[in-house]
């Protein structure tokens, strides 16, 4: 039995690593990166979490009204932290062949932006956990501040290394 | 006869491949960034050469020599894996730590499926079946490690320098066939000898391959803008700044 499974999982990490192999390819498309971003609005996202608003609405509506307004509140936060967890991940990616650009102000301009982008994706993948709870839980607060920061810190490095740097890499 | 031909050449050509890996990796510099591989690719070549001259001399120091090889190659293996989590994770000054943490964690959980699966085989009797036996633990839970490896990549969206995913990759392809291998020799008993004598080193073949195909491609490290400055240039600074400061 043992034996059998064994071979079973070798089996299926061969596959695994085939797979992989195939993937490769589009994993350093950075262009086909690029258009995996997603758009995110940050200006409506920080009007979403003025703090104003819900104490207004907090004491304005009855509780039950309150809870489910917060609990949409809460579904439209999951969406866009959904979408920064996503294009933090695009943006690691495209910071890791960036890196590996013979250009020195380049592959800096690729590290940096890869480590800001992981950075952005931790702090997204906690915040998300926090938000699910917050739906469950409406009386729990989420703080989203560090996550949108370092995303716009990762959101600029990635303007700072494009296009020029993207036509350097490509030289 | 034919067997012992195609043993002798699958038996030479995996050193043989290995020596180039090695030669490869000095030549395109990325040794400095795989240490470990590189001396495993060494020690590989070297206890070739000191196995079959063992082979010319007695089955029994073979035979020692052999076993006593698999155990060290087990712990070089780790090594490497361990390597390669430092490597793709050292990359990144925010998750530095999450590297260390992953390779422990992944480690000590395998190692509990390991004993597991040692204490299932534990009814064998002879010398070899126990040794196999430990060797495809062993293999599992070097898989076991190296699939977290890949997994926490994935899902981070880390994409891997190209001869770190090789050694990757061939560590896999090699670790999977071995562990099928194994598997079957303990399925089958002595039975299976035939057959693992000669897909064992099949595998190490196939890795092989796979390393040598990516060391010719291998990129030396990349040269950073943010690199020290080199002593003389300092010196001239640091006199710069002494003059300076003397006439202010």
């Amino acid at each position: 039995m043992i034996t059998f499974l064994i071979i079973l999982l070798a089996c299926a990490f061969l596959v695994f690593l085939v797979r992989l192999m195939h993937r490769r390819g589009a994993e350093n498309d950075t262009v086909g990166l690029y258009r995996r971003l997603q758009p995110v609005y940050l200006p409506a996202l920080l009007n979403l979490l003025n703090p104003d608003d819900l104490a207004f609405l907090r004491t304005s509506l009855r509780h039950s009204d309150f809870v489910e307004l917060k609990r949409r509140r809460t579904r439209a936060l999951i969406d866009y932290v959904r979408r920064i967890n996503t294009n933090a991940k695009v943006l690691t990616s495209i910071g890791a062949i960036l890196r590996q650009s013979p250009v020195p102000d380049v592959a800096m301009s690729g590290q940096l932006l890869a480590s800001r982008a992981l950075t952005t994706r931790m702090l997204a993948g906690r915040t998300l956990l926090f938000l699910e709870i917050e739906l469950l839980l409406p009386f729990f607060d989420t703080n989203l501040a560090s996550t949108i920061r370092a995303y716009e810190t990762a959101h600029a490095r990635l303007e700072g290394v494009t296009p020029s740097s993207l036509a350097a890499r490509y030289r | 006869m034919h067997s012992t031909l195609l043993q002798n050449v699958v038996w030479v050509s995996g050193p043989l491949l290995q020596s180039a890996v090695a030669a490869m990796m000095i030549y395109r510099r990325v040794v400095r960034q795989f240490p470990v591989f590189w001396g495993y690719s060494v020690f590989h070549v070297l206890l070739f050469a000191v196995l079959y001259s063992a082979s010319r001399i007695s089955y029994r120091a073979y035979f020692d020599l052999y076993w006593g090889k698999e155990v060290v190659e087990m712990f070089f293996l780790l090594l490497v894996i361990q390597e390669l989590f430092s490597h793709v994770f050292g990359l990144y000054e925010g998750i530095q730590h999450v590297g260390r943490i992953l390779f422990r964690s992944a480690a000590l959980v395998m190692i509990m499926v390991s004993i597991i699966l040692a204490r299932s085989g534990s009814t064998t009797s002879s010398l070899v079946e126990r040794l196999v036996s430990l060797e495809r633990s062993v293999h599992v839970f070097e898989l076991g490690v190296l699939f977290v490896l890949f997994l926490a990549c994935r899902i981070m969206g880390v994409v891997w320098q190209r001869f770190a995913f090789g050694i990757a990759v061939g560590m896999g392809l090699m670790l999977s066939g071995e562990a099928i291998v194994a598997a079957l020799r303990a399925m089958l008993g002595a039975a299976g000898n035939p057959l693992y004598i000669i897909l064992e080193p099949v595998c190490c073949g196939l890795a092989t391959v796979v390393w040598a195909y990516y060391a010719s491609l291998a990129d030396p490290a990349p040269q950073s803008s943010w690199s020290v400055p080199p002593a003389t240039q300092l010196a001239e600074w640091n006199h710069a700044l002494e003059h300076f400061r003397s006439r202010s």
